[in-house]
């Protein structure tokens, strides 16, 4: 029983990582109106800039102080939201649902060309930045790392939700989500809307690829987390920030109990379709989510 | 003007008696100056660079032939190699060509025997392209095969069966094919090996410590991670924090070099990577030694090492072309009969490679199938203490 306990705090860890992801999906979609496909690609652009001010400033004799390195990050991902919103996404206000889809496939190909063309495809180390090795809680080892970054995303979840329900500006964001023209006739700035979705985006992305490479290795693959997170974005509701943990707990531990008591009758298979399995079904019985606005425009 | 004709004529004319230009061939290869292993690719075609050189010098000139090599950036990118190929073949007509990595593979292997240019690849082959008749040949065995050689000798060196935990992805068929190699090896030698479990994982995980904590639940002797070096982090790091050391063996894609990027040697230490040609760090190898004395760039190493080997052996291939059809009449099918009609010694490799032999049923040597292997030991990458290592017999799975 210790064991199954214990698959399951590692599954709830690992899914948190996923619905950290899925929140950086979730506030450029509650605040825009954009599924960002490239979601993946922007984390991996916010990893890169870390390193730049890490590890590879490091190499070239310059030793700069974690906490400036990390401000440098979120400014850097705060200059490269704002690019890509002012360059790919301002003038698609107001297009369809679909030119803007379109346009978050075109970004992705663009992201990863560029993230090649900056920094180049071979791996390198992430620095470290969270502890490594793992605590004893009672009978359970829980990964240092991985319970840093739950308790990371259970604050920020709770800040964001906060900010996108209480503060002045955050409902701003939420009317111009609901439809951009009508945000424009009450006088709501969609331009600012989106620009500050695309900060809080990024820079949301940049603290996931710290949870999920600080001390390993960075390199082109990681983009992959993109489209294991966007199911748990899904599932959690696509306008929903508190829906984007919740969903991760309940994919990261569907995920593991499939690793350990379905993959081997599977050969593996069922760990790797079940997010998708999820997302899926999800999209068949309630196209919102579990906690989204029941409005969403199907492609 | 009769002088100038004059002139004009004794020119032509000594031209003429004079002693014939070698003959030049083109061996193209493949690199990937901007995909994923665009980091160690100087490196890798130093040693290209280098055995030519030393070839042309030192043995061409004698044979009144000379090799261009050619070479160009597919970008580990089958679409690129698919594109750029049929303008090789046209403008270049190269007698050989030195692949790099699966999308050579799977996009030239069917085209090769029609092209009539045979393609020798640095990296190790997969099971699923052991069919006979093709022209894409590896210097090395599969994967399984390597992994295979250090088995055996950890199996004789522990007096019993050895247990092995593997991890893998599923997301790539070639490294699901690694485990059913490794899988048919302990069906062959059920009292050798036993395959404990199969942990199958994410290319970039985020953690793998439920999947180690349930593979060690069997007392594995070793864990294979043939797949991602994220892969082999990940599994150090998750058996750092279970408090356990089992040691990783890993190939040379994923290999220590590739890991030590991302975790400290020490923590790997016990580790091992398997392959099948010379260690770079080997002692006494005559190939390090001419890669140094002609090299232009580059330092040697694992990728060196193993480019170093493929080059060298399409060279001594030419060799034997040359011998059985002469300097003028090398076509890639001369030099497809030359490796087919041949065997050749560790020695004619400069110790690079064991001594090989190819024939029609499998794109890899046949035969006595050798590996080796390196090992961490006292956080330094070194040869381990198994010199080449008798793979044994696999049937195909």
């Amino acid at each position: 029983m210790i064991e199954f306990f214990q698959i399951l705090i590692e599954g709830a860890l690992v899914g948190l990582v996923y619905g950290l992801v899925a929140i950086s999906f979730v506030v450029i979609y509650r605040a825009s109106k954009i599924i960002n496909l490239a979601q993946g690609e922007v984390l991996v652009f916010g990893a890169f800039m870390l390193w730049t001010f890490t590890e590879g400033a490091a190499g070239v004799g310059w030793d700069i102080p974690l906490p400036v390195a990390l401000l440098l990050t979120v400014g850097a991902c705060t200059v490269f939201g704002v690019t890509v919103e002012r360059t790919i996404f301002r003038p698609l206000i107001g297009q369809s649902a679909f030119t803007i889809f379109m346009a978050g496939v075109a970004l992705l190909i663009l992201l990863r060309g560029l993230a090649q063309l900056i920094w180049g495809a071979e791996s390198r180390s992430a620095p470290v930045i969270l502890p490594e090795g793992a605590i004893e809680i009672g009978p359970f080892l829980v990964n240092s790392r991985l319970l840093i970054g739950a308790i990371f995303t259970l604050v920020l979840t709770q800040a964001l939700h906060v900010f996108f329900t209480r503060s002045r500006l955050g409902l701003r964001l939420a009317a111009v989500a609901e439809d951009h023209t009508t945000a424009l006739s009450l006088g709501v700035s969609v331009r600012q809307a989106i620009g500050v979705a695309w900060v809080l985006g990024t820079v949301v992305a940049a603290a996931a690829a710290v949870v999920l490479l600080s001390g390993s290795i960075l390199s082109l693959e990681v983009a992959v987390i993109g489209f294991k997170a966007l199911p748990v974005a899904l599932l959690g509701g696509m306008e929903s920030i508190r829906g984007a943990p919740l969903a991760g707990l309940l994919i990261g531990i569907l995920e593991v109990l499939a690793s350990a008591y379905l993959d081997p009758l599977t050969n593996g298979a069922a760990s790797g379709v079940l997010p998708y399995a999820v997302m899926i079904a999800v999209l068949l019985i309630r196209p919102y989510g579990l906690f989204g606005w029941r409005k969403i425009e199907r492609l | 003007m009769r002088l100038k004709s004059m002139i004009l004529a004794g020119a032509t004319a000594f031209c003429l008696a004079g002693p014939a230009s070698a003959e030049t061939y083109v061996m193209t290869a493949s690199a990937d100056y901007s995909g994923p292993f665009a980091d160690v690719m100087p490196d890798a075609m130093a040693g290209l660079k280098a055995m030519v050189a030393y070839w042309n010098e030192e043995v061409g000139a004698g044979l009144d032939v000379e090799v261009n090599l050619n070479i160009h950036d597919m970008r580990y990118d089958s679409a690129v190699v698919a594109k750029t190929w049929p303008a090789i073949l046209s403008s270049e007509n190269p007698v050989m060509h030195l692949g790099f990595g699966s999308p050579d593979l799977v996009t030239l292997m069917g085209r090769l025997p029609n092209d009539k240019v045979p393609m020798l690849l640095g990296t190790a082959m997969v099971g699923l392209v052991w069919k006979p008749d093709g022209w894409h040949f590896s210097i090395r065995p599969t994967y399984s095969h390597e992994f295979a050689g250090l088995f055996a000798d950890l199996q004789a060196k522990k007096g019993d069966v050895l247990k092995i935990a593997a991890v893998s992805t599923q997301t790539q068929a070639g490294f699901v094919d690694q485990v059913n190699g490794v899988k048919q090896l302990a069906a062959q030698y059920p009292d050798r090996f036993e395959v404990t479990s199969v942990q199958w994982a994410d290319t970039s995980p985020v953690s793998l410590t439920p999947q180690v904590r349930s593979a060690l639940a069997d007392g594995p002797d070793l864990i294979l991670v043939g797949g991602t070096t994220a892969q082999v982090i990940a599994t150090a790091k998750a058996m750092q924090e279970l408090g356990q050391s089992v040691p990783i063996v890993a190939s040379t894609h994923n290999g220590l070099y590739e890991s030590s990027k991302g975790i400290a040697l020490d923590q790997l230490d016990g580790s091992y990577s398997a392959f099948s040609f010379a260690a770079p760090g080997k002692a006494d190898l005559p190939i390090r030694d001419v890669f140094e004395k002609y090299k232009t760039d580059g330092k040697w190493g694992l990728i060196t090492a193993q480019a170093s080997a493929q080059a060298i052996l399409a060279l001594r291939v030419l060799e034997n072309a040359v011998a059985a059809v002469g300097k003028e009449n090398i076509t890639g099918q001369a030099m497809y009969d030359a490796l087919m009609a041949n065997e050749y010694s560790e020695e004619q490799l400069l110790g690079a490679l064991p001594s090989l032999d190819f024939d029609t049923t499998a794109p890899f040597p046949v035969g006595a199938i050798k590996a080796t292997a390196e090992v961490v030991k006292d956080g330094k990458i070194v040869p381990a203490d198994t010199g080449w290592i008798d793979v044994p017999q696999l049937e195909k799975w």
